[in-house]
């Protein structure tokens, strides 16, 4: 991963209402076609990271008190909000933590669908349901999501993201709400993805057997603060910092 | 794609005494030999017969073409009053709860004062002030009426706006106006439907509270109103007078009541969550 990174956060500081710190000081860079896992405790400030790669945090409560988020070139903490939507729409995609909440149920799938496409998107949400392995995609179209199963709406979730190919997908805990088997599923759906589109992901998840079989490089996160970072069997097998430590022995995995 | 496996039954019974009225109120005129003006003083105060089937009022009027002729008003006056409410309403709430801040102290501020103003008796000064008649009357109404659909929308707007839902929908880079439109909106209509349909039945009833004080619609124009006051004094020798327009009027009241219960019943949060729930999803 010698090439230049993607997307790098660089010193980013997010606090709530100039008292207290939620993020402090991470860095991170996150280079194309690689998993980067993001593994911490409940708020640890995970989906704060997530959140704060596309803006999307309560704005006047929480704010940006220093450093910076770089994508091509551009700054995403200054940047003006039309650059951030079109970013949002055509190179961030972004799955959320509960697909039975993050779908709008009083919109149909189809619907719901047809709203990620843009212009360049080549496939049709007919299409992109049959690639997730959805059977009788044309009848889902007309569904509502109540209709589906958790794991239908978390495949529908990620047929948006098909549809908008973007460069850098953002999965923030995408099978904590799923059983197993669907776990499973999805995951392998994730990798096909990955490969096929050349895409890179942000996986935040705190199951760390995820971790040991999906990511390229993982992020120990505590309190706001990243304390560990580098690729997966290094940080697994010779833990460095001791939160890291605890949180291995604190598995009943054996790596 | 309106699928419902079932019909609620409150609903389907409101809506078909309603079409029942409402054909009886705009057809009934058309088929009649009378009008609701022409007076018959040989025929006045008849009971209900074959040709008079409500029998005719102290001008020997026939009192079922008036009550329809009453009813089209009712209705029309509620319906208007109730949708221009909506209109106004639903702007200024889901603006305030929409953008918050300052854009929303401003306006519920406003909306407070209006508030503050006893609803009834600035109806009746505006009334007053423009003379009696339709347009005053809706005027009077939907000047002050909007306040409730402001309220309403204006705490839906803020509680769904923070939804995982319309985050997701920012999360994909559409235009807020956008969001808002097709995203938000259809999320509260389902209050919204509700409160429409408790706002119209309570427009009837200002209407008619006003054409029984004489202050409303003005003879030979009849509203079930200006009909049950007219039907007042003859009381104890006619009853028939009275007893048909308050007939009239509560079936109407209790129509429009049945659709809002049913309404409340369909888009109730809770009870859709239940439903979830117990099917396993």
């Amino acid at each position: 991963m010698a090439s230049e990174p993607l997307l790098s956060v660089d010193k980013l500081s997010l606090s709530l209402s100039k008292k207290q710190k939620l993020l402090n000081e991470i860095s991170f860079s996150l280079h194309q076609n690689e998993v980067l896992s993001l593994v911490g405790e409940s708020g640890s400030g995970k989906s704060l990271t997530a959140a704060s790669l596309l803006q999307l945090f309560p704005s006047p409560q929480i704010i940006v008190s220093g450093g910076s988020i770089h994508y091509k070139g551009k700054n995403l903490v200054t940047e003006a909000k039309k650059e951030l939507r079109e970013i949002r729409r055509h190179n961030m995609g972004y799955i959320p933590q509960n697909p039975m909440s993050a779908l709008n149920p009083t919109l149909s799938i189809g619907f719901q669908l047809r709203e990620v496409c843009t212009d360049e998107s080549n496939l049709s949400p007919e299409k992109a349901l049959e690639l997730v392995s959805i059977p009788r995609p044309k009848e889902l179209l007309n569904m509502y999501p109540h209709e589906l199963s958790g794991g239908m709406q978390q495949r529908v979730l990620i047929a948006m993201n098909l549809l908008k190919k973007p460069e850098i997908l953002i999965a923030d805990e995408p099978t904590t709400a799923l059983d197993v088997t669907v776990q499973a599923q999805i995951l392998h759906l994730l990798q096909k993805i990955k490969n096929e589109s050349n895409m890179s992901i942000l996986f935040i998840t705190h199951d760390l057997s995820i971790v040991n079989h999906f990511g390229d490089r993982v992020l120990i996160m505590n309190k706001g603060e990243i304390v560990e970072s580098g690729k997966v069997q290094e940080v697994f097998t010779k833990p460095s910092h001791p939160y890291t430590q605890k949180l291995l022995e604190a598995t009943y995995y054996e790596f | 794609m309106f699928r419902r496996k079932y019909i609620h039954p409150e609903i389907a019974i409101g809506f078909v005494l309603l079409l029942l009225l409402a054909s009886f109120a705009f057809l009934f005129p058309y088929l009649s030999n009378y009008t609701y003006e022409q007076t018959a003083l040989s025929s006045k105060n008849l009971t209900p017969s074959f040709t008079h089937i409500f029998g005719t009022d102290d001008l020997g009027r026939d009192q079922a073409v008036r009550i329809a002729h009453g009813l089209q008003v009712s209705l029309l006056i509620g319906l208007l009053a109730a949708f221009l409410d909506l209109i106004i309403g639903v702007s200024i709430g889901s603006l305030s709860g929409y953008f918050g801040g300052l854009v929303d102290s401003i306006l519920m501020s406003i909306t407070e004062l209006f508030y503050s103003i006893p609803f009834l008796l600035a109806v009746l000064l505006v009334v007053t002030l423009l003379g009696p008649g339709v347009y005053s009357i809706l005027l009077a109404m939907c000047f002050f009426g909007w306040i409730q659909m402001a309220r309403m929308s204006r705490i839906e707007v803020m509680r769904v706006k923070n939804s995982d839902a319309i985050l997701a929908a920012h999360a994909i880079g559409i235009h807020p106006s956008r969001i808002f439109l097709f995203h938000i909106f259809p999320l509260i209509s389902g209050s919204l439907i509700t409160l429409l349909m408790q706002t119209i039945p309570h427009a009837i009833f200002i209407e008619t509270f006003l054409s029984f004080l004489g202050i409303g619609i003005q003879p030979p124009l009849a509203s079930l109103g200006s009909l049950v006051s007219d039907g007042l004094p003859a009381m104890r020798f006619y009853p028939h007078r009275l007893f048909y327009p308050s007939m009239v009027l509560s079936i109407t009241i209790f129509a429009f009541q049945l659709i809002s219960d049913g309404c409340r019943d369909l888009f109730d949060q809770k009870r859709l969550k239940s439903v979830e729930e117990s099917s396993g999803i």
